[in-house]
């Protein structure tokens, strides 16, 4: 049973929170400002925090700061401010994810679960196998041809498989469509044809939690395609 | 508030106090002027008299010296007291060189006149001619007139024949007066009385041994045996008949013969004077008539003026020798005025005596150079020299005295500056406190008047009032005040020279009244001139500044190039004009075009300045201000005026962003408390949504309230969006992006969507990659906003072409789709935030979406433009080329589309029509 944090001074939104982690069997705790965040850690286990910034007494950032002095859990900040800043900054004082409001609460439960289940197996237990390739909770092994995202497995056509795979071999490296097409297809592109691109999008619809804000297949735009290296 | 000091009573008192005070200055500075001229030195000192007076010694010394003039010529004539003019004898020689008449007849040699003879003469003048001596070799002499030369040397001959050579009496026939000159001023009227004139000559022989070789001088003349008989030439040349030399002398025609001869010639045949001998007596004749005749009425003329009645100067020569004399011969003895001293018989103590008793007097004596006097300006240096110079014809030692009578009663200069002197000096004292006085108090009424002047009681400041006399313009005031003014000044001049006028206290009412009407013409002129300076009129009333206004006027209500005509005219005019002047006229229109063509240059280089500030201006450089100190005239205005535009462009743009950046602030706070109900809202309708609600209106409500409240969150998202781009409020990361790629990233990106509507997308692409300048996450946006308008408004069924071409430097994308709902509405509307097509309304979206394309492309230095026609819907987006796109193939490319545009709605208006 994992134990959540949730921290906002929007009570209702705290409440309807609890409501959704709960049915996903959770045990949730409950804090309305950052100083009762920080104390509630210090008296219970908690394995993930899910906070707001902009809070009375202490805010989200400072909050953040002070728990990251002595504990690594994973932090998911939940905030109004949507701007790319604001993001940066939210990411960078170190926490592993940020969910802009308003959000689909769906989607905060997938972020949870995939925080979780990398805290508890994935960050403890690092596979170093040949053929298995690996970036944040993505796991190729193309012994089995199997994928996984934070341990779930996912289905993907065989082109698709090739091209993720391309991708995650070769993690960071941005590739063209017609890289991509002449990689694959193992001939030259010819014209404008939207069958890369449409089956990236299949791809990312298949591993991402929210295909429009993706983690791990990312579009650079007027440029390509690329695998994030986390 | 009434102001006391511009009271009428103190104006008119200071009126009155001004005009008294400038007679009396005026006449004071007139009174102490003539008490100075007339030798007061000291206006205060009070004991002086007349006789400390600088004119009272000048005039004594003038005096003192013509006295002596007078004492010596009176000397010259009243020698040994004679006094008949016929008695005076006059040595010719003695007179030219020592300028003395020696009257004893004792021991005299020389030529002698008779005085009286001499006065007659220098009274009518004498004649000059030439004379002929001539010289024998036997020793005769024979005078003749030149003119009839011939007639003289045969008269000669002959009697040189008949009579004995020895002893020729000259007989010359009388001259004829042809070759005489007249001289002298009455010689004229003397013709007659010279026609008998004789030249009563004496032939006299002598041995002339010393001549001899003179001969040989003379016969070489051979000219002047011309036209002789032939005997008388044969003569002339050979035996002792003959003429060793002939003389030419320069003589006067004696009308009066020296004392004892006939004549000058006479007197030379006696003593057997040589020519030149002769000739100096001629040319001392000829220099002591006119001499003695000028002296001898100075004599009668200072016997005159100095008499007693004439002059209050008295003086005497007495001299040493005299001794005793009784007041009865004394003046056989001396040369004086003195008629009497009141006493018979009197020595030369006496005399002394006499003169000391005057307050001013001097006494010389030569004997002792004994020196006395009183207020005698003179010194014994200048006495004695002076006396030396004058009196040479005193002889042995003598007294000089001289004083003045105390009296005046004598009508002389003296006199007549005492009587002055006297005048004058009582008023002198009042005259300088006058002057003191009136001229402070007329100076303090005058600037008390200047200051009050125009300013009336019951002012307030800064008041001025103008009479009606100020009123009219002001060269016509002046010429009002003038005219009268000087016309009175001539007049008044004419009277006090003319008029009647006795004595000083006359003068001074008619003057003092003059002046009175004189500054009354000058105080009406002066405060007017105060007032219209004081109300700013004297210029803007006058004529001259109307005719200027007119011109200006005139020529201000002329085109520009009327103006510019008139003064290419007047340029014109100028040169011709000074060319008609040769060269000075060429130089000087050779300058006035150098000036003018400086000018103009000038002027351009200010316009060029002008220009270029609105250049910068037009070019979004607002801040740029034209240096006005390097502008002048109207184009300053010019410059001014651009000045101002450039400021109140900066500062409305200044104050625009501002504005956007303060409501882009303002929406994102808003869209921040927003969001956090928002978010409850969602949440709760979702867990609602859980429910197992069995009633289906219940399950649409709330589906209802998703949508809504998804599009809520749409709208505040797109809202802070809009209003971070349009108030340029984003950073953009440029990088070389492939906008082919990014197109077909998009199309994958909405593949389903356009799918869902059954929409067919038509690509048509450059195969090679499109590379520009951009930030690729902004540039997706715009095409994602273009894309998802389609999506949403798009017919289903239809197709949807992208078309990307390039042209030159610039990359263009069309985006052509039909719209499913008519669109009543334009173009350019629906770029602009908030407005949308009517039907939109209705669907999802906030409307922004096109907006924020367009702001975001023209961020990127692109132009995004939408183009409505019937249900065709058209944006087109263009892009410069990377590396480098330029503005005119932009400008080219904006025309090819327009062009194009054109030939489209021809297309589509046939296929209609």
């Amino acid at each position: 049973m994992n134990t959540i944090l949730v921290c906002d001074d929007d009570r209702e939104i705290v409440d309807a929170i609890e409501i959704y982690l709960g049915q996903e069997g959770y045990e949730v705790l409950k804090a309305y400002d950052g100083i009762q965040a920080v104390e509630m850690l210090e008296k219970h286990e908690v394995q993930l925090l899910i906070i707001d910034i902009m809070m009375p007494r202490l805010d989200g950032i400072r909050a953040t700061l002070k728990i990251r002095e002595n504990s690594s859990i994973p932090i998911i900040i939940l905030s109004a401010k949507s701007e790319d800043a604001d993001k940066i900054l939210g990411l960078n004082i170190g926490a592993d994810d940020y969910v802009s409001k308003p959000f689909n609460p769906l989607e905060l439960v997938a972020r949870v679960k995939s925080q979780l289940r990398r805290y508890t197996k994935l960050g403890t237990v690092a596979v170093e196998q040949q053929n298995v390739f690996q970036t944040g909770g993505l796991v190729i092994n193309d012994d089995l041809k199997e994928v996984t995202v934070d341990g779930e497995p996912v289905k993907l056509t065989p082109i698709e498989y090739n091209i993720l795979l391309l991708l995650v071999k070769n993690q960071g490296k941005v590739f063209s469509i017609n890289q991509i097409y002449e990689s694959i297809w193992n001939e030259d592109a010819i014209g404008a044809d939207n069958t890369v691109a449409v089956h990236i999008r299949h791809i990312r619809e298949k591993i991402e939690i929210n295909a429009k804000e993706p983690r791990y297949l990312k579009v650079v735009w007027g440029i390509g395609y690329k695998v994030e290296k986390l | 508030m009434k102001q006391w000091k511009y009271a009428w009573g103190w104006k008119a008192a200071a009126l009155v106090m001004n005009q008294v005070c400038f007679v009396a200055m005026v006449l004071s500075i007139a009174l102490c002027t003539l008490y100075v001229g007339s030798g007061g030195v000291g206006l205060l000192k009070q004991d002086e008299n007349f006789e400390d007076t600088e004119y009272y010694r000048n005039e004594v010394r003038e005096q003192v010296y013509r006295c002596i003039r007078a004492a010596c010529r009176e000397s010259k004539f009243e020698n040994s007291g004679f006094s008949d003019t016929e008695e005076i004898l006059v040595s010719l020689e003695d007179y030219v060189r020592n300028n003395r008449i020696l009257s004893s007849e004792n021991g005299r040699n020389g030529v002698y006149y008779r005085l009286s003879d001499l006065l007659s003469w220098g009274e009518q003048g004498y004649g000059v001619g030439e004379l002929l001596r001539i010289e024998y070799h036997d020793g005769t002499i024979s005078y003749g007139a030149q003119g009839n030369y011939t007639q003289t040397v045969v008269n000669t001959y002959r009697d040189g024949n008949t009579v004995s050579s020895a002893a020729i009496s000259t007989d010359v026939e009388p001259f004829s007066l042809d070759g005489w000159e007249e001289t002298g001023e009455e010689s004229g009227q003397e013709v007659s009385d010279t026609e008998g004139y004789v030249n009563g000559m004496e032939g006299r022989s002598y041995e002339g041994g010393d001549q001899i070789e003179q001969a040989e001088e003379i016969s070489d003349e051979g000219d002047l045996y011309d036209g002789l008989p032939p005997e008388v030439d044969e003569y002339l040349r050979g035996g002792n008949g003959s003429i060793l030399r002939i003389d030419t002398i320069e003589a006067v025609e004696e009308l009066y013969h020296p004392v004892g001869y006939e004549s000058l010639v006479g007197y030379a045949q006696m003593n057997g004077l040589s020519a030149s001998e002769l000739q100096g007596l001629y040319s001392q004749l000829q220099e002591m008539i006119p001499a003695i005749y000028n002296d001898y009425y100075a004599y009668k003329e200072n016997l005159e003026l100095f008499s007693p009645s004439m002059t209050n100067m008295r003086y005497m020569i007495l001299p040493e020798d005299a001794g005793e004399i009784s007041f009865r011969n004394y003046e056989n003895l001396t040369y004086t005025n003195i008629k009497s001293i009141g006493e018979d018989m009197v020595g030369p103590e006496k005399f002394i005596e006499y003169f000391r008793s005057f307050p001013t007097y001097l006494i010389y004596s030569t004997s002792d150079l004994s020196f006395e006097g009183n207020r005698i300006p003179l010194t014994i240096g200048d006495i004695s020299s002076y006396l030396k110079g004058y009196a040479p014809s005193l002889e042995g030692d003598y007294t000089f005295m001289v004083a003045i009578d105390p009296a005046y009663q004598a009508d002389d200069n003296l006199r007549a500056y005492k009587l002055q002197y006297d005048e004058l000096k009582p008023v002198s004292r009042l005259a300088f406190y006058g002057l003191f006085l009136g001229s402070v108090l007329y100076f303090l009424s005058l600037v008390y008047l200047t200051l009050a002047a125009g300013h009336r009681p019951m002012d307030g400041q800064g008041v001025t009032h103008l009479n009606r006399f100020d009123r009219i313009k002001t060269e016509l005031g002046a010429l009002l005040v003038c005219v009268p003014a000087s016309v009175f000044v001539g007049f008044a001049i004419r009277v006090i020279r003319t008029a009647p006028l006795a004595d000083l206290q006359q003068y001074c009412l008619v003057g003092g009244v003059f002046l009175f009407i004189l500054n009354l013409f000058f105080l009406w002129g002066y405060l007017s001139l105060v007032r219209r300076v004081k109300g700013h009129t004297i210029w803007s009333d006058s004529i001259l500044c109307a005719i200027l206004r007119f011109f200006n006027a005139v020529i201000a209500s002329r085109r520009m190039t009327t103006r510019a005509m008139l003064g290419y005219m007047l340029f014109l005019a100028a040169n011709c004009i000074l060319l008609c002047f040769k060269i000075p006229g060429f130089m000087l229109a050779c300058m006035l075009d150098a000036v003018v063509g400086v000018l103009l240059l000038r002027r351009a280089v200010q316009q060029q300045m002008v220009l270029e500030g609105i250049y910068r201006l037009t070019e979004g450089e607002l801040e740029y201000q034209i240096p006005l100190d390097q502008v002048q005239g109207d184009l300053k205005v010019f410059a001014e005026a651009v000045n101002h535009v450039g400021e109140g462009l900066s500062q409305a743009v200044a104050k625009s962003v501002k504005d956007e950046k303060l409501k882009s602030d303002l929406i994102t706070n808003v869209s921040h408390d927003i969001k956090t109900p928002l978010t409850s809202i969602i949440n709760y309708v979702e867990l609602l949504k859980r429910e197992d609600i069995p009633n289906t209106k219940v399950r649409n409500y709330i589906g209802i309230l998703e949508e809504k409240s998804q599009r809520l969150k749409h709208l505040t998202e797109d809202l802070v969006e809009a209003s971070k781009i349009s108030s340029g409020n984003v950073k953009l990361e440029f990088t070389r992006v492939n906008f082919q790629e990014l197109i077909q990233q998009t199309n994958g990106e909405f593949y389903e969507r356009f799918a869902d509507r059954n929409l067919q997308v038509v690509t048509n692409m450059p195969e090679e990659p499109v590379v520009i300048e951009a930030d690729g996450r902004r540039l997706w946006r715009i095409i994602e906003n273009v894309y998802n308008n389609v999506a949403k408004y798009a017919m289903p069924g239809t197709r949807v072409y992208v078309d990307m071409t390039v042209v030159g430097h610039m990359v263009r994308l069309n985006i052509k789709n039909i719209s499913e709902q008519p669109l009543n509405i334009e173009a350019s509307q629906l770029t602009e935030r908030f407005i949308r097509g009517d039907v939109s309304r209705s669907t999802e979206g906030s409307g922004l979406g096109l907006s924020i394309a367009k702001n975001l492309t023209q961020l990127q230095k692109g132009s995004f433009e939408i183009y409505l026609d019937g249900d065709l819907f058209r944006v087109t987006v263009i892009f410069p080329l990377a590396p480098e796109g330029s503005r005119e193939s932009e400008e080219v490319l904006r025309e090819e589309i327009v062009a194009e545009e054109e030939a489209e709605g021809l297309l589509v208006r046939e296929v209609n029509g």
